[in-house]
This record gives structure tokens, sequence and C-alpha cells, in this order.
């Protein structure tokens, strides 16, 4: 059997240009699929939904270069959201490569939906280094003011209009961080002491283990990964990266499912070509 | 909860309690048992097989630092790992991700060489310290591998993304890869791309069996006794549910037992 | 995106200019999957620097000038002297770190190590209890459930499946007994099978991830730089 062991041996940059071509479909072609929310994705949607009225949401943002294809578009839904309904947020991360690109977001849809900065959402920058998270997420939830003490234009948060009457965690009606890993300090320093409620967006190779908290009411939603994103993205009516990076997987899992097949059917046959060579 | 409550202080009581008394007996000398881990056996047929090739070898502490168990475990494997290739004659490179764990590296890997009377052989070029950044630290790891053409690799510590980068490298270029993680993450790229993978706490159980350490091999024993109890806990709550959603929602077990954790 | 065929952008405006370095960047990294060579070491050794040089820069203007100048000269200035002294034995502490760098004083760094470590630890003592406590509860699950009762996260096949799960995993991590019991080897081997399935669902959400940030690299060159699409 000679096809199998020539498929066993296909160069790998064979695949890897294969896969470019797959993924690239869609940039020529246009493609539309259904996008149905999931209940974790659902669930993210509802608990922006059911914030009151000019109550306060926390956004807390560690994606960069690294992770747009994950995270754009979970970021993109989740502001849009915000903007669209005119829910005050504040906004900081843990990564200090974060900023521009939640900036370009924010200002596009702060445009779109003439929102003003002090009012509408305020930027506190890269505040408190990944290393020392949870110091810096419990002494935030204690006493925000105190430890954020100003915005990234240097104005004290007691001066900035959004903030005038926060004091701490129970002051925020909704977390949501959007980034590769689930930031399990507001789980364990925030929710479980002052009740606020938790969204994650997060990666998909992080999702497995983070579904226990839905279980167990710990967060109220999540955003798994591109798909996540879409997901919102539908749901907000305003498809962007998301959309543009689930359709894109479709090609590329259709061939990773086709090239997994293949080649566990040539192994098959190459073994039993073996053990009929060795009988 | 901001402050600890009683249901939560006497659980941590009982588990830190039973750590606390395994360690101490086990420092008396009392003899504490540790079943081998498979994955050390692959360890040494690796660290053979880069003799035979007559190449050097890999070994990377993790990404994490020094505040993380998981180094210090991936360190212990380290001081092992050196020694026995000293023995063998085989050149080790360590790249290390964080500056903090540089020193301590080139401390390990010195001293080892020292234990198997082969000073010669340490050569302080050869534990790097990279980059904390995840892309560079992979991107310069890769670069080693394919440069200096290992015969074999290990990976011992937590990871993150970089798992796949680094493993994957190695499986093109044919080295003999053995990967040790608590990062459950991560575990599944060492699987599809190592020879042989050592996940979660077995790290830790690698790690004492190899040092015969006895504050390791007590904490290790010590956490057995704590997963009793919580099995044990599992099991009470899960008999106490099924009780209730026969009886109703009236079953006091169950909401005994769910008042008292939740207290 | 305006055509079939690719036309670049042009590279002599700032925008311009970010998007050409992002594209060659990406396609010296991509040369790896051919073979190793000059334009990818290039590449990493230039992210090597960036990533070093960035961590350091955003370390001094974002913590060490905030959290630590401003409060030492803001204390000096108005003379705050509680202030100036704790900024001060914050830079004793910090410094003890640099101990490790010889063999005479690592000593010293042991001091901060070790106040590091027990900060965590107990920091990680109340995580843990307000992480896992509400899971342990939560997993208090019973296999039978009113078909009126019955939700996407409370069933009884999925309660099953997450009772035997649970507990021939929790057996697979026992360390202190030889697993020769035949209760525990059985249970320890499922749980190994389990842990095994798991992981596929771990890996094929990591594809899913890495795919990803692959699609995201390969329409930036195709729609961005060389300005492709329908």
């Amino acid at each position: 059997m000679i096809w199998a062991d020539r498929l066993q041996r296909i160069d790998n940059r064979i695949l890897y240009v294969t896969l470019a071509v797959a993924v690239a479909i869609p940039v020529f072609v246009r493609v539309r699929m259904p996008i149905p929310p999931t209940i974790e994705t659902l669930g993210a949607y509802e608990a922006v939904e059911n914030v009151p009225p000019g109550k306060l949401v926390m956004v807390q943002s560690t994606w960069d270069a690294g992770t747009i294809g994950e995270c754009e578009g979970q970021c993109h839904a989740v502001i849009e959201h915000l903007m669209r309904r005119g829910q005050p947020f504040v906004i900081w991360t843990s990564n200090p490569a974060s900023p521009p690109f939640y900036n370009r977001i924010i200002e596009a849809a702060a445009r779109r939906h003439g929102r003003v900065y002090g009012r509408d959402w305020v930027d506190f920058g890269y505040k408190v280094p990944g290393g020392a998270l949870a110091f810096g997420v419990q002494s935030m939830a204690r006493d925000f003011p105190g430890y954020m003490k100003s915005d990234v234009r240097g104005t004290p948060v007691t001066q900035i209009p959004a903030l005038r009457h926060v004091r701490n965690a129970t002051d925020f009606a909704l977390i949501v961080t959007i980034g590769y890993n689930p930031i399990g300090e507001f789980i364990q320093f925030v929710q479980s002491v002052y009740g606020t409620k938790v969204v994650f967006g997060i990666a998909a190779i992080n999702s497995t283990t983070t579904y226990s908290y839905i279980d167990s009411k710990q967060i109220v939603g999540m955003l798994v990964g591109a798909r996540g994103g879409a997901e919102y993205e539908m749901l907000v009516k305003r498809p962007g990266r998301g959309v543009q990076i689930i359709m894109a997987q479709s090609f590329g899992h259709l061939l990773i499912i086709v090239l997994v097949v293949v080649a566990n059917v040539s192994a098959l046959a190459q073994r039993r070509l073996s053990r009929g060579a060795q009988a | 909860m901001e402050h600890a409550t009683w249901t939560g202080a006497t659980l941590l009581l009982v588990l830190c309690g039973a750590i606390l008394a395994r360690i101490v007996a086990a420092r008396r000398g009392r003899p504490v048992f540790i079943r081998r881990i498979a994955g050390l056996d692959h360890l040494d047929d690796a660290l053979g097989r880069a003799t035979e090739m007559g190449k050097p070898i890999v070994f990377s502490p993790g990404f994490g630092d020094l505040g993380q168990m998981s180094t210090y475990a991936g360190l212990a494997c380290l001081e092992y790992a050196v020694r026995r290739a000293a023995r063998f004659g085989l050149r080790v490179i360590v790249p290390v991700a964080g500056a903090t764990m540089f020193p301590v590296a080139q401390d390990v890997a010195r001293d080892a060489c020292i234990a198997e009377g082969k000073p010669e052989l340490y050569d302080a070029n050869d534990v790097l310290y990279l980059s904390g950044d995840q892309n560079a630290f992979a991107a310069a790891v890769t670069g080693i591998m394919e440069r200096e053409k290992v015969g074999a690799a290990f990976y011992f510590g937590s990871y993150g993304f970089e798992s796949l980068l680094l493993a994957e490298t190695g499986q093109r270029i044919g080295a003999i890869q053995v990967a040790a993680t608590d990062s459950f993450f991560q575990v599944p790229f060492f699987i599809a791309a190592c020879d042989y993978t050592i996940f979660g706490e077995e790290l830790y159980a690698a790690s004492a069996y190899i040092s015969r350490e006895p504050t390791m091999l007590g904490s290790l024993s010590g956490q057995d006794f704590g997963k009793v109890v919580v099995a044990a806990l599992l099991i009470a709550g899960i008999v106490a549910a099924t009780v209730a959603q026969f009886n109703g929602a009236s079953s006091g077990a169950f909401n005994a037992l769910v008042g008292l954790l939740g207290r | 995106m305006t055509g079939w065929l690719p036309h670049p952008v042009s590279p002599f405006s700032y925008q311009g200019l970010t998007i050409w370095l992002g594209a060659v960047a990406t396609l010296a990294i991509f040369s790896f999957l051919f073979r190793e060579n000059r334009a990818y070491r290039f590449a990493e050794h230039t992210l090597l620097g960036l990533g070093i040089g960035f961590g350091v820069a955003t370390t001094i203007t974002d913590i060490i000038i905030p959290k630590w100048w401003n409060p030492l000269t803001e204390g000096w200035g108005q003379g705050h002297w509680g202030m100036v002294a704790l900024a001060l034995t914050e830079l004793l502490l910090g410094l003890l770190w640099y101990g490790l760098y010889h063999r005479r004083t690592v000593w010293l760094s042991r001091i901060v190590m070790g106040l590091s470590i027990g900060a965590g630890a107990g920091l990680a003592f109340k995580a843990e209890i307000n992480d896992k406590l509400p899971q342990i509860i939560a997993s208090f699950k019973s296999p039978y459930v009113p078909a009126a009762e019955a939700t996407a996260f409370n069933n009884p096949v999925s309660n099953t499946v997450f009772v035997v799960v649970m507990l021939a995993v929790l057996s697979y991590f026992f360390f202190s007994v030889e697993q020769r019991h035949p209760v525990l080897r059985t249970s320890s081997r499922i749980g190994r099978v389990f842990l095994m399935l798991t992981f596929g669902v771990f890996f094929s959400n990591a594809i899913m991830t890495r795919m990803s940030v692959f699609i995201e690299r390969v329409w930036f060159l195709l729609t961005q730089w060389l300005r492709m699409g329908a």
C-alpha cells in the first residue's frame, strides 16, 4: 500500500499551506453561516442587559497582539453593548500591551454612539502587574478610589463624574474580564466577598475547566474564544472580527477533520501491511 | 467571604495539620511511601539515548518563577537530570524564563556537576536567561533546539501556550521528549508531541520520589490525607443530595451540610 | 479589501509603514515553518529585545514611578515621613532580591523570598477556600433528578457521569499507596481514561485558539497588507 506510506509522509509544509488556503477562503468568497448563541454567551449578554441603568460595570482587559484572534471579537461586542445602552464603565489592564488594542475599539464605539470620556467610560490603563493581581484586585475591591488614585489622564478618581460615588466593589454591578486566561482573582476576592457578578471572556483553550464556575454560579456567563465573540456580536447585531474569524475557522476545522481521518486510515492501513509482512 | 468562617478554618486546620504532621514524621526519619511515577523511567531512557547519539539535551525548569511550587519541583528534577547527564558526560542546556530563576538554576546545575565529581562539565553559558515574555521565550528555545540539534528535551514545571511550540519543535528535530507539568491546559500538547508526559500532581510526586526530600515526601503524603477528607465530604454530600431529591426539598441532612460549608 | 489581485498598501505613511513592518515580521516568523533561517532568527531576537525592553520600560513608567517614586517624592515634599519611611523600606526589600547574584549575599534574598512565598501562601488559603468551597457544594449532585426539575447542568445522565468521573480522577492522584487493590486500581484506570478524554477536549479547544491566532495573521496579510478580498 504505497498510498498509505505516501499519506503518512506528507511534508508538513504542504499541510501548512493547505491550511492557510482553507482559512483564506472567506476572504474571497462571502460565506454566511448561522451562529446561534450558547447558554454561556447568553448568560454574558443577559448579565450586561440586566445591569440597572446608570450602574457601573468594570471591564478588565488583558488581551493584546498575540490574542487578537480570540479576544478582539469579545471586546468589540461587549463594548458595543455597553456603549449602545449608555452603561458607564471603567476599564483597566494588568498587561501593559493591552491599552492600544482596547482603546481603538472603545474610541470607534464612542464615536458611533456619541459617548463622552469621564461620563460614559473611564480608562485606568495598566494598573496592576500580572504577578500581583491577587493583591491589586483585593485592594481595589476594598477601596477603589484609594487604590486606583487617578485615571490615565491623571484625573483623580474623586473628580471623575462617573465615579463620584464609587467606594468599593459593591458599587459595580458587573465585572467583565477579557483575555487569554480567566482571572480567578475576581471570583476569589470579589464575587465571593462582595457578591459582584462576574463574566469571563477567555480563549477557547481555557474554557474547559472554567465551565465548572458556571455550574457553581460563581460566574454568570462566559465568552469562549472567537466563537463567544462571534455569538455576542450576533446578539448585539454588529458582526465584526469574531464573526470573520469563526467563518474562516469553520473551513480550517473542516480541513483538520479530513486530515485526522485520512491520517488515521493511512496509519491503520500501514500497520495492517507491516503485520502482514511480519506474518 | 472576606474573613475565615468556622467551617473554612476547621477544614484548613485539618488539611494543613495533616500535611505538617506528615512532614514532621518524615523529618524524624519515619519512612514515607510514594509510588514510583512511570515517567521517571522514560527520563533515564531519554538521557541514555541522547548519550548514544552524542547530542546535548535541553532541560527547561518551566516558565514559572520562584513563587510557584512547580518551579521547585522542576529544579529538583533538573538536579537529578544534570547528575545523570554528568555521569554520561552529556552537555545540558538550561533555558530560563525568569530573572530570579537564573542564578538558582545556575547553582543547581553547578552543584549537580560537583556532586557527581565532574565540575568541569558545568558551563555557565549553558544556563541561559532568555525572556519573561512567553512568545520571546518560546522563539528563543525553539531556535536553540534547532541550532544545537538536541537529542532529548525535558520540560519540567509550569508552562503556558509556549508548550506546544517547544514540544512540536522537539518532535520535528527528532528529540526524545519527556514533559512534567501541573499546568493542566498544556498537558494535551505535551501528550500529543512528547514521548511521555507526567501531569498534575504527578510532577510533585516525581520530584519527591527523586529527591527523597522529607518535606516533599511528607507534604505529598499529607495531601493524600486531605484528598480522603474531601472525597468523604463529597460522598456525604452526594448521598444527602440524592436523599433530598427523593424526599423533596425538605431534606435536613443536605440543607445542614450545605449550610455548614457555606457558613 | 478591494479585489482579487494583491496591491499592497503604500509603506510611505505612518500607518502603511506599521502594516509593512507587521507583515514582514509575520512572514519572518512564519518562515520557521519552512526551515530555521536568518530572517526567523532576526525576528526572534527582535522579539526578545522588544519583550525585555517593553517590560522594563512599562515597569518603570507604570509601576515604579506611580507606586514608589511619586509617593516618596510627595512624602518628602510634604513632610509625611511615614510615606518616606515606607518607600525606603520597599526600596530596601526590593534591593535584597539582588542578593541572589552573589553566593555571599544569597541569604539576603531569602528574606524577601520567604516574605513573598509567605504572603502568597496566605492569600492562596483564602483564594482556594473562596474558589473551591462553592464548587465542592455544587458537586453534591444527585444521580436522580425528577424530569420536571432537570436542566442543562442538572440532569440524571450529567450528574451520574459527573460523580463517577470526579471520584475516579481523585483516586488517580493518590500517591502514598501502591495502586494494587482492585477497587483503587479500577477506579484509577477509569480516572486516567477520563483524564485523557478531558485532554482531548483541551486539545480541540486549543486547536480552536491556535487557529484563531493563525487566521487573524493570515487575514491581516491578505486584507490589510495585500488589500485583497471580495
